[in-house]
C-alpha cells in the first residue's frame, strides 16, 4: 500500500518502467517453457518440450484459450481502474514467448507489448476522459458492488457442494454474525462476512472427510507408480528453475505493491475503490486494501489445487508462483518489504508444491471444496459485475443509459456469449459510455 | 455409458447432461484426480471437464496423465465451440477427455452426448 503516500510522478515513471521489463522476462520465460500465465498453456507446455509439437501450433492453441480473455477481462477491467491486470500483460508474452524463435526475439517481443500497453491505455484514458460525457466518474459505480457481494462466495461454494439447507443456514449465520460483529467491533464487515463463510466452508469439508474416510477408504488411496514418476521429474525441472521464478515473482509483487498492477478479478475492484478513496480518507483505503489482501489470500486458496496440478504435470511454473505473492505485497509497507517477504515466500512455494501436491490427495473433500470455490468467485463476480455495470450505465444516462447496457448484455447472451459472461458488466459500462457520446455529439443525448 | 465429471460447474454440467434425458448415460461427479485413476482403472468411459478457458485447469490432470492426444477442448473461451464434424472426428481419434468453458456448457454439451450416442449405435 506504498503508493497511498507516493507521488504520483514516481508511480508513471515507475509503470513505463516496470511493466515493460516484467512483459520481457515473461515472454523470455515462456519461450524456455519455465513459467507461464495461463493456467491452460501449462499442460500443453511438455508437447513443445518433448518435441511433440513444433512452436507456431502450440502458439495458435495458446492464442485460441487466451483470446476471449485479453478481449474480455483483460482490457475492460483495466480501462476503467487504470490498474493494470495479468490477463492484459501476461497472455500475451505467454503466446510471443512460445512463438518466437530465439531468446532475444521473445525478449523484444515481450518489452514491445508492455510499451504498447503503457503507452495506449495511457492515450486511451487521457481520451475517454477528455469525452463530453465523462463516463469515468459513473465508472465508480461499477466496482461498488464487488466487495460486498464477493464476501458471499463461499456461501454458495457450499450450496454447490454441501445442498441448500447447509448453504441458507451458512448465509443465515454469516449475515448475522456481520451484522453483531460491525455493531461491536471495527473490523470491516465484508471480511467478516466471508470469514464466517469460509469458515463453516472448511468445518463442513473436513466433516465430510472424515465421513468419508470411514465409508470408503479407498478414495484416500495414493497414485500409482506412473504418476508418481512424472511428478517426481516435473518437481525436479520445477526446481532447476527456480532464480527464474523467483526472479519473475517479485518484479510482480512490486507491481502490485505500487498500486499499478492488480493480478485478480477478486482484487481489482476493491484496490480501484481504495485508490480513489485515498485522498480524502487513508484509514478508509487501508481497510479496502486490506479487504483485497484477504480476497486474494482466499482466491489464492481456491486456486491452489489447480495451480499444484498444472505445475505437476508440466514441470512449468506460472509467473506469480502459486500467487499467494498478490496477499503479502498488497501489505507490504514498500516495495524493499515487498521483495524481502516475497523472495522467501516463492522459494517456500518451489519446495513445497509436492508435499502440497500429497496434502490434497490426502483430503479429497478439500480439492473438491476448492474446485466449488472457484465456481463460486466466478458466480458471484458476474453477479456484482452485471449489477455494477448496469448501475453505472444508469448513473452515466438515466434510463437511457440503463437500456442501452441492458440491450449490450442480452445481445451477447442471445450470442452464446461472445464476450465472457464475467466481462460483459464491464463491457456493458464502457460500451454505454461510448454510445452516449456519440448520441451526444449528434445532438440525441444532453447532459 | 459412464461418464465422470469435473472442474468447475458439476452442479450445471449433471443438470445439463441429466435435462438431455438418455436413459443409458451415468453420471459420476468427482475431482479430476479421482477421475484420473477411474478413467485409469476402465470404471468410467469418459471424462468431461469445465474450466474458464475450456483447456485448462479442466483437463490439464488427464493431459499429464493421457497425454494431449486422448484429450480435446470442445467449447473454449470466446464463444468458439466444435462442430459435430469436429466431434465425430475426436471420437474417431479415440479421445476420451472433453474440456468445456463455463459459459458453454448448456450449449456445448448436449452436441457431444449426441454424437456419443450416434457413435455406440452405429
Amino acid at each position: 500500500m506504498f503508493y497511498l503516500e507516493a507521488s504520483q510522478e514516481l508511480l508513471t515513471l515507475a509503470k513505463y518502467i516496470l511493466i515493460p521489463i516484467t512483459c520481457g522476462l515473461a515472454a523470455l520465460l515462456s519461450h524456455m517453457c519455465v513459467a507461464v500465465f495461463h493456467d491452460g498453456v501449462r499442460p500443453i507446455l511438455p508437447e513443445l518440450t518433448e518435441g511433440r509439437m513444433s512452436r507456431k501450433e502450440l502458439a495458435s492453441i495458446a492464442f485460441g484459450l487466451s483470446i476471449g480473455f485479453i478481449a474480455s477481462i483483460g482490457f475492460s477491467f483495466t480501462v476503467p481502474t487504470g490498474i493494470f491486470n495479468p490477463w492484459l500483460l501476461f497472455l500475451p508474452t505467454d503466446i510471443i514467448g512460445i512463438l518466437m524463435p530465439k531468446k532475444s526475439y521473445a525478449i523484444a517481443g515481450g518489452v514491445a507489448w508492455g510499451l504498447a500497453c503503457v503507452f495506449g491505455f495511457g492515450a486511451l484514458h487521457t481520451l475517454l476522459t477528455s469525452l463530453p460525457v465523462n463516463f469515468f466518474d459513473a465508472l465508480t459505480e461499477l466496482s461498488a458492488p464487488v466487495t460486498p457481494i464477493f464476501a458471499l462466495f463461499p456461501i454458495i461454494a457450499i450450496g454447490y457442494q454441501f445442498g441448500w439447507k447447509k448453504a441458507v443456514f451458512s448465509g443465515f449465520v454469516s449475515i448475522l454474525f456481520r451484522i453483531i460483529v460491525t455493531m461491536n467491533t471495527g473490523f470491516s464487515a465484508d471480511s467478516m462476512t466471508m470469514l464466517a463463510g469460509m469458515i463453516l466452508l472448511i468445518v463442513f469439508s473436513v466433516m465430510q472427510d472424515m465421513k468419508l474416510k470411514k465409508q470408503n477408504p479407498e478414495l484416500f488411496k495414493s497414485f500409482s507408480q506412473e504418476e508418481d514418476g512424472m511428478f517426481e521429474r516435473n518437481t525436479a525441472r520445477y526446481k532447476k528453475h527456480m532464480f527464474w521464478i523467483v526472479l519473475i515473482g517479485c518484479l510482480i509483487a512490486v507491481m502490485n505493491n505500487i498500486g499499478i498492477f492488480s493480478g485478480t478479478e477478486a482484487s481489482i475492484f476493491t484496490l480501484h475503490n481504495a485508490q480513489q478513496l485515498a485522498g480524502t480518507d487513508i484509514a478508509g483505503a487501508k481497510d479496502l486494501i486490506y479487504q483485497s489482501a484477504l480476497n486474494d489470500l482466499i482466491r489464492g486458496i481456491g486456486f491452489l489445487p489447480l495451480q499444484i496440478t498444472t505445475s505437476l504435470t508440466s514441470g512449468a511454473a506460472s509467473v506469480k508462483g502459486l500467487s499467494f505473492l498478490y496477499a503479502i505485497s498488497l501489505i507490504a509497507s514498500n516495495p524493499f518489504v515487498t521483495v524481502l517477504l516475497v523472495a522467501p515466500l516463492l522459494v517456500l512455494e518451489v519446495y513445497a508444491l509436492r508435499s502440497i501436491g500429497r496434502l490434497f490427495q490426502k483430503f479429497p473433500t478439500l480439492r473438491a471444496a476448492s474446485e466449488n470455490i472457484r465456481t463460486a468467485i466466478t458466480t458471484s463476480l458476474e453477479f456484482a459485475l452485471v449489477i455494477g455495470g448496469i448501475s453505472a450505465a444508469r448513473a452515466m444516462g438515466g434510463p437511457l443509459g440503463l437500456i442501452i447496457a441492458g440491450a449490450i448484455y442480452l445481445i451477447n447472451e442471445s450470442l452464446g456469449r461472445p464476450v465472457m459472461k464475467l466481462a460483459i458488466g464491464p463491457v456493458a459500462a464502457i460500451g454505454t459510455g461510448i454510445i452516449l457520446n456519440v448520441l451526444f455529439c449528434i445532438g440525441l443525448f444532453t447532459i | 455409458m459412464r461418464i465422470a465429471i469435473g472442474g468447475l460447474c458439476k452442479v450445471e454440467m449433471e443438470r445439463t447432461i441429466k435435462a438431455c434425458g438418455y436413459d443409458d448415460i451415468q453420471i459420476f461427479p468427482m475431482t479430476d484426480m479421482e477421475a484420473m485413476m477411474k478413467l485409469r482403472a476402465k470404471e468410467v468411459d469418459y471424462y468431461f471437464g469445465v474450466c474458464h478457458s475450456g483447456g485448462g485447469g479442466a483437463i490439464a490432470m488427464m493431459i499429464g496423465a493421457f497425454g494431449y492426444k486422448s484429450c480435446c477442448t470442445i467449447a473454449m473461451n470466446g464463444g468458439k465451440k466444435a462442430t459435430p464434424e469436429q466431434i465425430n472426428q475426436y471420437l474417431d481419434e479415440g479421445k476420451f477427455v472433453f474440456g468445456f468453458n463455463n459459459d458453454s456448457i448448456e450449449r456445448a454439451v448436449p452436441e457431444v452426448l449426441k454424437c456419443l450416442i450416434n457413435k455406440t449405435k452405429g
